[in-house]
């Protein structure tokens, strides 16, 4: 369980350039749950996963995952409760490092890195088992380095490597982005199917508002750093995209219409 | 070239091998340009003429001096990821500060170490010639060294350590603290660097504060003219090419300094080098200009 209790993240605090990311933000977000948020360009969305993933550290308020504090820590120590998949397909894997070698990284997320081997035979058994369910061929390219793959088939990978290592939340932030429409529905396919697979709670942040319907099981809006709408259940299935376009034109985010497809 | 400058070279290729093993360790895992090195090689000269002199065996007069280059490199680590200074700058810090600990350690600014044992001094009572013996063992100990650090880049603890130098970022997703890496490969290549600078000064008869000017320069020539020769991905193959850059620059700078026909002075070598390792960090630059590659990942 995630819970956001009267959050606010503050950049460049006390200077010229300060900007209030997220203003007094409380959600839970129960165990297992598929949450997707939306929202206009600097309305906070990022933000509010780089504070779980303790990328942002609050200026008032406090997260708790599973009823533990974590508003504070770094976000290498909440590694192992929460995994991520980032924007840019640069971002999440070490494109000198070969494929094998992000996938052993990524094994090993939360644990203690010891003086083993980071490349057993059972791991690359266990990698290629997993490449081979994405039907892109990488599970026959583990030892190329990851700087000779497409910006689709990296975000696959990154998807592989976030379930990899056990954990409680996955964060995806707008990780289609950067994809063309093929491969960006291929990743969203991947991603509910990690969504059924892993039992995870997930939140993912996207500018598609069809996407952001069709995946999971409620959605939040975003606009000036607060939550403006959340629905879920049997009120979300009613809500089509032409509903959430007024809501933002009603938030006067209306200029970001083009943004939001 | 005869053969006493040809078994020279081979020395010192191969004691300057553990400074490139350093600086690729610094400069290629962690990404790190570590000028620390300059005052670590002299240090670790320093620690164990001073070591052996004071009368300490000379193979723990050496591993004293290996540690205190592991400090160095954990000094300039401090002032980079705690401090938050540039890493040259930190790097720099240290190395200015080297200078006037080097001249603490040893009293002076050098030591002569003729007629003292040194970790040679066994081989050579042995029956080894010393010409032969010096280069030898310098070669057992990067040998050993080589599979060690191959075998700790290829375990979990060393993947993340280039991970901390290619994508900190990712590092930190994946749950671990790019900056405990910065630490332990500062203190492991200073560490190498020092225990080069101990052999250095043993096999020469002397230690002096100023033998470390240039040091990154030799190591990055190595480093640089290894990785041309043996274009690698695999750990043990590129620290190897260290190695191997190490002595074949040795050896055509002996080969260069021993031929008159380029009328080279010793004093030129700082020159040579520089310009050697200009060309070879601009010359990728220039294939990529001139021959450009159709298809090219990046």
């Amino acid at each position: 369980m995630i819970e956001f209790c009267g959050v606010s993240v503050v950049f460049n605090s006390g200077t010229a350039l300060e900007t209030v990311a997220l203003r007094d933000v409380s959600l839970t977000v129960r165990a297992g749950e598929f949450v997707t948020v939306i929202g206009s360009n600097g309305a906070g969305k990022s933000t509010l996963l780089a504070a779980l993933a303790g990328d942002a550290a609050p200026a008032k308020g406090e997260i708790r995952i599973d009823g533990k504090k974590t508003s504070g820590k770094p976000p290498h120590k909440l590694a192992a409760k929460v995994a991520r998949v980032f924007q840019d397909p640069l971002s999440g894997t070490c494109a000198d490092l070969t494929l094998e070698e992000n996938l052993a990284l990524a094994a090993g997320r939360g644990g203690k890195r010891g003086w083993s081997r980071a490349l057993s035979r059972s791991r690359r058994e266990t990698f290629r088992a997993r490449l081979q369910s994405l039907g892109l061929n990488l599970e026959n390219r583990l030892a190329e380095p990851v700087v000779a793959f497409s910006g689709g088939q990296r975000q696959a990978a990154s998807l592989v490597m976030a379930t990899l290592a056990e954990s409680r939340i996955l964060l995806l932030d707008e990780h289609t982005a950067a994809l063309d429409p093929k491969m960006a529905e291929f990743v969203l396919s991947l991603t509910r199917r990690a969504a059924s697979e892993f039992n995870l709670t997930m939140l993912m942040v996207t500018h598609s508002m069809k996407a952001a319907l069709s995946c999971g099981g409620r959605t939040l809006m975003l606009h000036q750093g607060k939550i403006i709408l959340d629905i879920a259940g049997e009120e979300r299935a009613k809500t089509g995209a032409d509903y959430l376009l007024r809501k933002f034109a009603e938030a006067g985010a209306d200029e970001d219409r083009t943004l939001l497809e | 070239m005869n053969a006493l400058a040809f078994f020279g070279a081979l020395e010192l290729g191969v004691i300057y091998g553990l400074v490139a093993y350093g600086v690729f360790l610094s400069f290629r895992v962690l990404n790190f340009p570590d000028l620390t090195v300059e005052s670590s090689f002299p240090l670790g000269g320093a620690i164990a003429a001073a070591g052996i002199v004071a009368g300490y065996d000379p193979y723990l007069a050496s591993m004293l001096a290996a540690a205190g280059g592991c400090v160095a490199g954990l000094i300039t680590a401090f002032l980079a990821v705690k401090c938050g200074i540039l890493h040259l700058l930190a790097s720099i810090l240290t190395m200015i500060a080297g200078f006037s600990v080097n001249i603490r350690i040893m009293g002076k600014p050098n030591i002569s170490l003729l007629g003292d044992g040194t970790v040679f001094t066994a081989a050579e009572n042995a029956g080894l010639n010393s010409v032969y013996a010096k280069p030898l063992l310098a070669f057992i100990l990067a040998g050993a060294l080589l599979l060690f650090l191959a075998r700790a880049l290829a375990s979990n603890f060393g993947l993340a350590m280039r991970a901390a130098g290619a994508n900190p970022k990712m590092l930190r997703a994946q749950g671990g603290d790019p900056g405990f890496y910065v630490y332990c490969g500062l203190a492991a290549s200073n560490g190498l660097v020092a225990l080069g600078g101990a052999l250095f000064a043993q096999a020469n008869g002397f230690a002096d504060v100023t033998v470390g000017i240039g040091t990154i320069i030799f190591g990055l020539a190595a480093v640089i003219l290894g990785e041309t020769l043996i274009p690698t991905r695999k750990m043990w193959l590129l620290l190897f090419a260290c190695l191997l850059g190490s002595v074949l620059y040795r050896l055509a700078v002996a080969f260069a300094l021993g031929a008159d026909i380029f009328g080279m002075r010793a004093s030129d070598l700082n020159l040579v080098t520089a310009l050697l390792v200009a060309a070879a960090l601009v010359a990728p630059k220039l294939r990529r200009k001139f021959f450009p590659k159709k298809k090219n990942a990046r």
